[in-house]
């Protein structure tokens, strides 16, 4: 029997776990991607569980937080990556530091992120940059407050100069970022900084730096090695620059599988008795066994939102579309809108005064909405689905990540009669 | 009654018998307003606000003072007091205005060409009195020429007028008006409620009020010889405090709200018609454009009065019939504002009187108490005259009125932004932003800069606003929170909805309150959430996915933590 085609829609953290476990299971992978939504814009933390409701009840039960195992596949996955730092079972969890001045908890993180467990009996340092949004007086002066005296640490702002020219004030962080990546530019870097280390003493200090440390390149590594201490980032929700990482190690990994990518849209995916196939806005149908959905929720854009009032003519709603649209369109899906009501439950689209943000330790519906699947992962016959466009569950990376590994896998087995995804009840 | 009170005009109070002559309580435009010409006169006063100046309707309305053109078919003296007091306004905070041209297009019908004729007729009369308050004579205008004027236009038409208004920051005017009556010995007691008002209990008349610092849980109490309730909407709710009935204070508490867009769509207002007839508008306003208003019966809680989908689509669909544009603009915010109309029953609410008038509750058994109910925005300043009037003829005062003659702070100069940019090396749409809002007052952002170059630094890069201003609006015109910085200096009210600036302002706020750090966490993700939530009713598609990464973001960074961000106040150490 041939490897079985599978053909993944999307190209973000759900997508190349996917690709992953269907490479291994020996199907033969295809991606079709028109960029990257949520992926490209994580901060750079990753979490099972989110971080805020974990330390809140670590809080309430006064238990200590320890970092969980990753399951052996989501391990694999993650050193094939090789983009994050995985905290060892039952250590304390990393604790990063935040550009709003606040530390928090992570399962796992970018490498290129401080983590302050590794700066135990340490002064982190910070350098002024005259950047907006980067305030380093402020971030120590908050940060004092944040951390604890278990966490062993001191900061203070330094004089030091990180920006090299005068346009790198208003650039944005992953430009900045991305400077970096260069040879020449992060010795220069080193050597500006070199001294007041020094002044320091290496032994006593470790460095925090906003998420500038490479675009492509993890160079907080190789600053550590040059400056002989520990140095890492800043997490910044807004900077782009541990997505574009991601993004980067997402195709040294493709590459490594073998996986074809293709760029382009979708705009329809059949599934159904007969062989499934991938129409795409420009370009010959794609024709492959089974097809892995991984579009992404409403940042990645898999799931629309679209109310009547925008969608409708002007003139009276003559085609009264439903609020939410899958994209691409998958015909059987089934879309929903937080839970409680179907798309259609009015022409006028859901009301989202009291649901749209999360509330309390609800989630609101524009984390919540997306596609129903069945217990094996399918929303339709011979099509699968993983990540943010599934509804339900929690939004984060390993939980994207996870289901990405299940659908590869289950897309890989799923040709197979005697395989094990199709035996069980 | 048995104990009848004398007459109003007859009786006399004595100034210095108690803590203060006058507890003005609301801060909105009317109690600022009462708080600056008492305090001018002469009086004693302290003012006590609830949440924020200007967090009802003062800081929640369309931002213009208009000329009142409504009235001019029925009380032409209305329009003139208006156009009037619109002036008087203009010559004392010259910074704070902007001209908002009008477009009256009218569609192509059966009727059009009357309307249009009766409208030139209308319009001519209203020229009459643009001269008081520097406005521009209309002109009608051909359907080519409105085209030309605003390609955006649509729809078959006949042609239109143009006329001429003013836009204000209501939540500026407010703050410069406390700012002045503060400078000038009043007291203002910002997130202080008033529980109870007391009074004598033979005579009624007031005597003292009970206060609590909702933030602290400070309470106290001051002795007053009279008691001003400005609370607007609030009013019989206030009345009820002394023991009065609330019908002694009625209102018809009318909601109205509006959609911000993320940048000027249009130069001119442009007017349209609802589905059921109602005249709405889209307005440039200051750098984002405005689309307003309802007006619905409000049943709801005052404190806690936010637009819905309903009312956003109801507005959208008015104006997208000559501006359609408005459906794939960004909106950025919506408000709602809760208006004190007249109390009349049976009445549709667009019918109702915009009017004002100052009740005297000695007529209830309560001398010394004393409502203000009704008004607008455009005619605050003359509606505290007279509250004040009645006041001072109470407190045998001699002193006129002079809060038409006295600039606010910040009125007194023109300041060059362009010149300001140089001297300070900003950027010049800073400092435009910075002389709006605080006109020669600039001056003392400029010398906070240039004792610490640092704060130069753009806090908000959206709006923008530098840190020496936030420094500023906290050190020096009482705002206690990231929500009062963004009312002052419409911080985070931008296109990032305050993603990228709540954090920080709120670590400055904290840092010169000298509050522990983890207020600023949780002033920070207060704000966003709020925001977040009156903002979601106006979602399109794009702004949906903006929405969903603003909740991404503000869970990656500032975490969401808890039940009750949605809570007005945040509790804070003594």
């Amino acid at each position: 029997m041939s490897a079985p085609r599978v053909v993944i829609v999307g190209s973000g953290l759900a997508a190349l776990a996917a690709a992953f476990t269907a490479s291994r299971g020996g199907a033969e992978v295809t991606l079709v991607s028109g960029g990257v939504g949520a992926s490209a814009l994580y901060a750079g933390a990753v979490d099972d569980v989110p971080w805020d409701e974990l330390e809140r009840s670590a809080e309430i039960s006064g238990a200590a937080l320890e970092a969980r195992p990753l399951p052996a596949e989501l391990s694999a996955f993650a050193e094939a990556l090789d983009l994050w730092r995985v905290a060892e079972d039952g250590a304390p969890p990393p604790r990063l530091v935040t550009t709003a001045g606040i530390t928090r908890s992570a399962q796992a993180h970018d490498r290129a992120l401080l983590d302050l467990g590794t700066c135990r009996g340490r002064t982190v340092l910070v350098p002024r940059a005259e950047r907006a949004g980067w305030d380093a007086d402020s971030l120590v002066r908050c940060l004092r407050g944040a951390v604890s005296p278990a966490d062993e640490v001191d900061l203070a702002a330094i004089g030091a100069p990180v920006l090299r020219f005068d346009e790198e004030r208003d650039i944005v962080d992953v430009d900045l970022a991305a400077r970096h990546d260069d040879d020449a530019r992060l010795a220069w870097l080193a050597s500006t900084l070199a001294a007041e280390i020094e002044r320091w003493g290496r032994a006593s200090v470790a460095l925090l730096l906003g998420p500038w440390l490479g675009a492509s390149r993890y160079r907080a590594d190789a600053l550590s090695a040059r400056l002989g201490v520990p140095v890492g980032e800043a997490l910044s929700a807004t900077s782009g620059t541990a997505g574009a990482r991601f993004e980067r190690a997402r195709d040294a990994l493709l590459d490594k599988l073998g996986a074809r990518v293709v760029a382009g849209w979708v705009t329809r995916v059949e599934g159904g008795a007969a062989k499934p196939r991938v129409v795409l806005r420009a370009g010959e149908p794609l024709a492959c066994d089974v097809v892995v959905l991984a579009t992404g929720g409403l940042i990645g854009g898999g799931v629309r939102y679209a109310p009547p009032e925008y969608g409708a003519p002007a003139e009276g709603a003559k085609a009264v579309r439903p609020p939410l649209t899958l994209s691409p369109e998958v015909a059987g899906a089934h879309l929903s809108f937080g839970g409680d009501h179907g798309p259609a439950s009015s022409t006028q689209g859901p009301v989202l005064d009291e649901r749209a943000w999360p509330r309390g330790p609800e989630d609101g519906a524009l984390e919540r909405c997306g596609v129903w699947v069945d217990e094996r992962g399918h929303l339709a016959k011979k099509v699968l689905a993983a990540g943010d466009v599934v509804f339900g569950g929690r939004r984060t990376v390993l939980r994207a990540v996870a289901s990405g590994l299940a659908a590869g896998r289950a897309a890989a087995a799923l040709d197979r009669p005697e395989s094990p995804a199709e035996r069980a009840p | 009654m048995p104990d009848a009170p004398p007459p109003p005009s007859s009786r006399s109070l004595p100034r210095g018998a108690a803590d203060v002559d006058i507890v003005v309580i609301g801060g909105g435009v009317n109690g600022v307003g009462v708080a600056r010409d008492a305090t001018m006169r002469g009086l004693k006063v302290a003012l006590f606000e609830r949440n924020d100046l200007a967090f009802g309707a003062s800081g929640n309305s369309s931002g213009m003072i208009h000329g009142g053109p409504r009235y001019l078919t029925y009380d032409p003296a209305v329009t003139e007091t208006s156009c009037r007091d619109s002036g008087h306004i203009q010559a004392i905070a010259p910074h704070l205005l902007f001209r908002i041209p009008f477009l009256m297009p009218v569609e192509k019908s059966a009727r059009a060409k009357v309307m249009l004729t009766l409208m030139d007729g209308f319009f001519q009369a209203y020229d009459e009195f643009q001269p008081l308050k520097r406005g521009k004579p209309h002109a009608r205008l051909t359907a080519d020429e409105l085209h030309a004027l605003e390609p955006g236009l649509r729809g078959d038409l006949e042609g239109g007028m143009s006329f001429d208004e003013w836009g204000i920051d209501g939540a500026r005017l407010c703050t410069a008006n406390a700012l002045d009556a503060r400078e000038r010995g009043a007291k203002i007691h910002v997130g202080t409620t008033i529980e109870s008002i007391e009074r004598k209990p033979d005579s009624g008349e007031v005597v003292a009020v009970r206060w609590r610092d909702l933030r602290n849980g400070r309470t106290g109490r001051m002795t007053t010889t009279a008691i001003v309730n400005a609370t607007g909407a609030w009013a019989p709710i206030t009345a009820a405090l002394g023991g009065l009935e609330a019908k002694r204070a009625r209102l018809r508490p009318g909601k109205g709200i509006h959609i911000a867009y993320d940048r000027r769509l249009t130069n001119y207002a442009i007017g349209a018609t609802t589905i059921d007839g109602r005249q709405i508008f889209v307005e440039p306003w200051q750098n984002m454009t405005v689309v307003g208003t309802t007006d619905d019966d409000f049943y709801g809680d005052l404190d806690d009065c936010t637009a819905n989908s309903e009312e956003v689509r109801y507005l959208v669909q008015g104006i997208a019939r000559v501006f359609p544009a408005i459906r794939s603009a960004r909106a950025i915010h919506t408000w709602a504002g809760v208006r004190p109309t007249l109390y009349a029953y049976g009445k549709m609410e667009d019918a109702l009187s915009r009017e004002h008038e100052v009740v005297d509750h000695a007529a209830h058994g309560a001398p010394g108490l004393y409502s203000m109910i009704g008004g607008k925005l455009a005619s605050y300043r003359l509606f505290a005259e007279e509250m004040t009037d009645t006041l001072a003829t109470q407190f045998r005062l001699g002193s006129p009125c002079s809060t038409h003659k006295s600039s606010l702070p910040g009125g007194d100069e023109v300041v060059d932004p362009f010149a300001l940019a140089q001297r300070l090396e900003i950027d010049a749409v800073a400092a435009r932003r910075l002389v709006y809002r605080h006109g020669s007052r600039a001056a003392l952002i400029e010398e906070r800069i240039r004792e610490r170059p640092r704060e130069a630094a753009v806090v908000c890069p959206c709006e923008p606003v530098l840190e020496a201003e936030v420094r500023h609006a906290v050190a020096e015109e009482m705002a206690r929170s990231v929500d009062d910085v963004a009312r002052r200096t419409r911080l985070g009210l931008g296109a990032c909805g305050g993603m990228r600036c709540a954090a920080r302002c709120g670590q400055i706020v904290v840092e010169e309150r000298g509050l522990p750090p983890r207020f600023a966490r949780e002033m920070a993700a207060r704000f966003l959430v709020r925001r977040a939530r009156t903002r979601a009713v106006a979602l399109g598609p794009e702004q949906a996915r903006q929405e969903a990464l603003a909740i991404a973001s503000a869970r990656a960074e500032l975490g969401l933590l808890d039940a009750n961000l949605d809570s007005q106040t945040e509790s804070e150490p003594r």
